[in-house]
């Protein structure tokens, strides 16, 4: 078998960086999507099969530019979507721009992409998809109001979309982790948490909380169909 | 058309996270009725929605005064 071709958003650090690192470090190719075109070009300049694609997901038009960028690589084996960010606050705190943009980047994409990806059928047989969900969908963490409900959006987007691309070979999967050590993570709740809350948190992950590469692990293994998801 | 004093205008704020018709900066801000971790996420918050500044749950815990928290803002007055 060949090289396979795949996208990975939120390239550019995190869990997305790590399962890009996982996909070319094995010799597959890669379009790798995020915002930061100086982080993609550091990744990239490693790996003679990755391709970048600097832009922002929340905008209008965005899984268009993807699609275009990754018709080069031909036929995709698989898609995953780590891209997205938080914005915590007081449910009476949101900023609608941030809570558009939230919705737009963690569930409009995927949905469009998606959309792209049966259409035109450009995908190889077997390929996979992975859409990253959070524990905090259906968790009641204070200040993320605006994050669960795009994460629950998101989740909405799988059951339906694994439904209707199955006969077309495609197998949608959702990965929903709890806490992940991430820029995001220490941007956020790290930062933010009380101690007593940090404290309740890291009683769930007495062996320290996992890496980004071990939510990559993971995240490859349900792209090579060697797990449920 | 008004000169804008910013410590004016920070006080206002935390007064609206704080949930109090107004503070003053020498005030200890967790003194008021609703105080408590929830309202401590908001000032965080307001201050990187305002002020773009990244401050955390410890800076928080070591601020007495509205005052430390203009600080931490970078509200000078």
């Amino acid at each position: 078998m060949g090289a396979r071709a795949y996208v990975v958003t939120g390239a550019s650090s995190g869990i997305g960086e790590a399962v890009a690192r996982r996909i070319l470090s094995r010799g597959d190719a890669a379009l790798l999507v995020a915002r930061r075109e100086d982080r993609l070009a550091a990744l990239a300049s490693a790996f003679p099969a990755a391709r970048i694609l600097a832009c922002d997901l929340s905008a209008e038009g965005a899984a268009d530019r993807v699609a275009a960028a990754v018709s080069a690589l031909g036929p995709l084996a698989g898609f995953v979507h780590c891209a997205g960010f938080a914005a915590p606050a007081p449910i009476g705190m949101v900023e609608e721009s941030a809570a558009r943009a939230l919705f737009a980047v963690h569930a409009l994409f995927p949905l469009m992409f998606l959309g792209w990806l049966a259409r035109r059928r450009n995908h190889a047989d077997g390929a996979s998809a992975v859409l990253v969900s959070s524990r905090s969908a259906r968790e009641a963490d204070v200040g993320n109001a605006a994050y669960a409900s795009a994460k629950g959006a998101v989740e909405g987007l799988f059951a339906t979309a694994r439904a209707e691309l199955a006969p077309r070979g495609v197998r949608v999967a959702l990965y929903a982790p709890s806490e992940v050590d991430t820029d995001m993570a220490r941007e956020t709740w790290m930062r933010t948490a009380s101690p007593e809350r940090i404290a309740e948190i890291m009683a769930r992950h007495p062996g320290g909380l996992p890496s980004a590469d071990d939510a990559a692990a993971e995240i490859v293994a349900i792209l090579d169909g060697e797990e449920k998801s | 058309m008004g000169v804008t004093d910013p410590m004016r205008e920070f006080l206002d704020r935390v007064a609206e996270v704080l949930e109090v018709p107004e503070i003053g900066a020498s005030d200890d801000f967790r003194a008021v009725p609703m105080w408590g971790s929830l309202m401590g996420f908001g000032l965080i918050v307001m201050i990187g929605q305002k002020y773009g500044r990244k401050v955390s749950a410890a800076d928080i815990i070591a601020a007495r005064t509205v005052s430390d928290l203009a600080s931490l803002a970078g509200v000078a007055g």
